[in-house]
């Protein structure tokens, strides 16, 4: 259990219940969504009712208002179980909390709430089969037609994109950056599902095509211009919130198969936790675990105290968690041997999602690029 | 990180770049954002800053980057937004 000193008794409260809820609704049967390549919608509408999809929302447009902490708990508790149905809570307060700061008060009044309930699921559409981390080059259009746009261009690799209701599009006119929401059954919209990914199987990734999408001013989000260096980043970062403390859970799974296999396994006649080697290898893996948490829980105290250096926090709470998660993942399977190596065995599961935590909302190279600029001047000797 | 905004908005905020970037010196009227003096994140970082700082929220509206080109540019935003508001 999870039970930190900084923690509130509210938040000690809420992740108990989350854990609670993981254990009986989704343990026993998460590894058969990884199969079958999908969470079922009964699934979401449950976690929906329990006030999971919308935790983070604010009160006033139906959500819980829950703090960064809280959600980051959540996803801790769900990730440990269930990358897949975690990656929704990802892209729907990606999509949320991007209309919440930077949505007209309509698009607020008009998504939000239903979003809060998990009646309308939203799926966040940035990355583009030649564009990736390099949100600068994206190709999508937006071209204008009289007050109106037209919108054109394919979306791969969208989280959630085959189950979502609607998506908040990213793409260009000429030079300026621009977003909308449009919803998926609008005219042009084509969605193709992408199946048998290494990991994140049960989160419905699609390559979306847009064809002459008729968008209208009132569907635009934020500034034309300015949508690269703010509504972007803000949608980002709590997709990094989510995926940083997605990857404690994650961890946390790996040393809890891995403790519990080196204790009934015998080698030698003895259990292989007497072996030096193992204990080297669970001893590194809860020091990491514990020290991800640590990093999770500073970045999000900070965004909700609304510190500035939030969000580079957050930056480095992911690039590290998910990292870590990953070297997790492959000790776990070291410690099992062949049996960790075949997918009876759910660490086999861990080791291909834990990949992909390395890799969503800004690869980790990209964020040692973003980091490695910002520390080389914080940290550098003033003359 | 400590926000101290009893001296001028220029002071605050000319302090907070500096700090962040870790400059010995910053002229008021320097252009921090077509200099590539700052990452990628802090065009949100200084926003929050501001917001914090000066009991201010930044709206879809305020987005320009006019507003926020140099220490003058911002402080002037920072007044103009305290005034509008009462603050």
């Amino acid at each position: 259990m999870f039970n930190h000193h900084l923690l509130t008794q509210q938040q000690k409260a809420d992740y108990k219940r989350f854990r609670e809820y993981v254990k009986e609704y989704v343990e026993p049967f998460a590894s058969e969504w990884d199969k079958q390549q999908g969470v079922p919608r009964s699934v979401i509408e449950k976690c929906a009712e329990a006030g999971f999809v919308g935790g983070i929302i604010p009160k006033e447009y139906g959500g819980g208002g829950w703090d960064t902490v809280t959600f980051g708990l959540l996803n801790e508790a769900f990730g440990a179980a269930s990358s897949s149905l975690c990656g929704l809570f990802t892209v729907q307060t990606m999509v949320a909390m991007t209309i919440s700061r930077w949505g007209s008060e309509e698009q607020k009044k008009q998504w939000l709430e239903p979003m809060a309930k998990g009646k309308v699921i939203g799926s966040f559409a940035m990355t583009e089969p030649k564009v990736g981390s390099d949100i600068q080059s994206i190709e999508t259009t937006f071209t204008p037609q009289g007050e109106n746009y037209l919108l054109n261009g394919t979306k791969r690799w969208i989280t959630y994109s085959g189950l979502a209701d609607i998506f908040l599009v990213f793409g260009k006119n000429e030079d300026k950056s621009m977003a909308c929401i449009i919803p998926s059954n609008a005219p042009g919209v084509k969605v193709i599902p992408i199946r048998d990914m290494l990991g994140f199987r049960g989160a419905y990734l699609s390559q979306l095509e847009f064809t002459d999408c008729l968008i209208t001013p009132s569907d635009l989000v934020g500034k034309p211009g300015l949508v690269i260096a703010y509504v972007a980043p803000y949608g980002l970062h709590y997709g990094r919130v989510s995926t940083a403390w997605s990857s404690t859970g994650l961890h946390r799974a790996c040393v809890e198969t891995a403790s519990s296999y080196a204790s009934e396994r015998r080698q030698f006649g003895e259990p292989i936790m007497e072996h030096g080697l193992i204990r080297e290898l669970l001893t590194d893996m809860v020091v990491e675990m514990e020290a991800a948490r640590s990093l999770c829980l500073s970045g999000s105290i900070a965004d909700d105290a609304h510190m500035p250096d939030a969000m580079e926090k957050i930056l480095m709470a992911k690039y590290y968690a998910s990292r870590a998660a990953s070297r997790a993942a492959a000790n776990t399977i070291q410690a099992m041997g062949a049996a960790g190596c075949h997918e009876e065995n759910r660490a086999a599961e861990y080791y291909r999602n834990a990949k992909i935590m390395e890799i969503i909302e800004g690869t980790n190279q990209v964020l040692q690029r973003v980091l490695g600029k910002s520390f080389a001047r914080k940290y550098k000797k003033k003359s | 990180m400590r926000i101290d905004t009893i001296s001028r908005p220029q002071d605050t905020i000319r302090q907070f770049i500096l700090d962040s970037v870790n400059l010995p010196d910053l002229d008021d009227d320097f252009d921090i954002f077509e200099t590539g003096i700052v990452n990628s994140l802090f065009a949100i970082e200084l926003m929050t800053f501001l917001e914090k700082a000066f009991n201010i929220k930044v709206t879809m509206d305020d987005l320009d980057m006019a507003n926020f080109k140099t220490v003058n540019t911002t402080a002037q935003f920072v007044l103009n937004k305290q005034g509008a508001s009462g603050v």
